[in-house]
């Protein structure tokens, strides 16, 4: 139990690294007054997917398969994931230290949704 | 995405027409795997929008669809020698799977479409309406997924570049770009307001009714006329897209554990439940499926994420509690 729980806290603590990369990928942009999660806002609202196009026709490098590294297997219910969080930690930190384009997508208008007592004429809901 | 056999769109319902004076008119049925709604302003345009809309549709579950064999996506060949595989593709799927990368490099990587190998690992590898809901225990693997940095994209040559053994999933994107693609062309074509929905993603197009296309949100995808499960709300949109993301769908069983259909692409395992459900409106139908998508792997830092993006969204924790951010309208209950 004492490992499960070492693996639960090792998880808790990569995810917020995890979480992290974000401000640290924003910070090698170094586009002025893009603040946390900048990049993004400057995108998302108001990107269409041909702005991402263009950074889109690039040629990565393969690398090596990812089930190339050792990773932790557990039956259902299971076991020590202590070698998948130390395989996760190198995938993801290889990532983190990849910049991120800058971008000068205009950004559109977000329309913001109104409330409605009139019944619905459609439905979105998790499918 | 459509199983063979099911491809064909219009087969699974007959749809119906909407008879309320100035309401617009209507039509439903089964495609891509999922319920698809159509709504267009004028009803004598309905017939025709089906039939584009049809068309639309088949073609992209042609080009996209993971649980059709003879789909140009799974005829790629990414497992033969070599490190990698560079083939020509359709432009259809070219602008798919751009979308896709692009979804996944404004999200750092939350919403990535090289999660197929873990998704079929989990038990989801075929048309969820012939998944079996309770199954024998799967093996769990933490392991993060290839990665959208794997996949080379030119998209001008539509030339696609992939690792040997990496697979695509495009289906965080493909229903909502889908969505806005069909919505932007039926407007066009035939001049008058648009509503596609599909599933939880819904583009709008054209001019609005009176008072805007009114969507209500909730957990689980259902129709308008039948009263939902949990808490909902309804809004109205007119223009742009709204787009909704849970974990109470598609869900399965796999002897002791409950999967669902988002995984969190750091592990490769559905992501922890701390939203529920998240809606999202935005721009595009794509724009807001991403961050709704994003927002539930992201979990409780979801919120600062999207108010700094200043997206409109509506997100339910696992216990019911409904936050509202980026001026989504306040529910008093």
């Amino acid at each position: 139990m004492n490992h499960r729980r070492a693996d639960v806290r090792a998880a808790v603590s990569q995810r917020r690294r995890s979480q992290g990369h974000l401000r640290a990928v924003t910070a090698t942009v170094g586009v002025a007054g893009v603040v946390t999660a900048g990049v993004v806002a400057a995108m998302l609202p108001g990107s269409t997917h041909a702005s991402a196009s263009a950074r889109a026709a690039s040629t990565p490098t393969p690398a090596a398969p990812a089930n190339s590294s050792p990773a932790a297997s557990a039956a259902t219910g299971g076991a020590s994931r202590t070698s998948a969080a130390r395989h996760h930690r190198r995938h993801h930190h290889r990532h983190a230290r990849t910049p991120v384009a800058a971008t000068t997508a205009p950004a559109a208008p977000v329309p913001t949704p109104v409330a409605t007592t009139a019944p619905p004429q459609s439905v979105s809901g998790g499918s | 995405m459509s199983p063979p056999g099911t491809a064909s769109p219009g087969a699974a319902s007959p749809g119906h027409a909407s008879s309320g004076a100035g309401e617009p008119a209507a039509a439903d049925w089964q495609a891509l795997g999922t319920q698809v709604w159509l709504l267009v302003t004028d009803p004598g345009q309905l017939a025709e929008a089906r039939r584009l809309l049809e068309a639309d549709l088949t073609a992209v579950d042609q080009a996209c669809s993971r649980f059709r064999p003879d789909s140009e996506l799974m005829r790629l060949d990414t497992d033969g020698p070599g490190p990698a595989s560079t083939v020509e593709v359709s432009p259809l799927l070219a602008e798919s799977i751009a979308v896709a990368l692009h979804a996944a490099r404004m999200t750092d990587g939350d919403v990535d479409p090289t999660v197929a190998d873990a998704m079929s690992d989990l038990g989801y590898d075929r048309d969820f309406s012939l998944l079996p809901a309770v199954g024998p225990p799967v093996r769990l693997t933490v392991r993060a997924v290839p990665g959208w940095r794997q996949v080379g994209l030119d998209e001008q040559a539509r030339r696609l570049t992939l690792p040997r053994g990496v697979h695509l999933d495009l289906g965080a994107t493909a229903k909502a770009w889908a969505a806005d693609r069909a919505a932007s062309r039926l407007a066009g074509a035939l001049g008058c307001g648009v509503l596609v929905g599909l599933g939880g993603d819904i583009a709008v197009a054209g001019p609005p009714p009176p008072g805007g296309w009114r969507i209500r949100v909730q957990d689980i995808t259902g129709r308008p006329e039948d009263p939902p499960e949990g808490p909902a709300a309804v809004v109205a949109i007119r223009e742009g897209g709204l787009a909704t993301s849970s974990t109470t769908a598609r869900r399965w069983r796999r002897g002791g554990d409950v999967l669902h259909h988002i995984l969190d692409p750091r592990t490769g395992l559905p992501a922890s439940v701390h939203w529920r459900t998240v809606s999202v409106a935005a721009a595009s139908c794509v724009d807001a499926n991403t961050a709704s998508t994003a927002a539930i792997i992201r979990g409780p830092q979801a919120l600062d994420w999207l108010s700094n993006l200043g997206l409109p969204a509506r997100l339910v924790d696992a216990a019911g509690t409904v936050r509202t951010v980026g001026g989504w309208p306040a529910e008093t209950h």
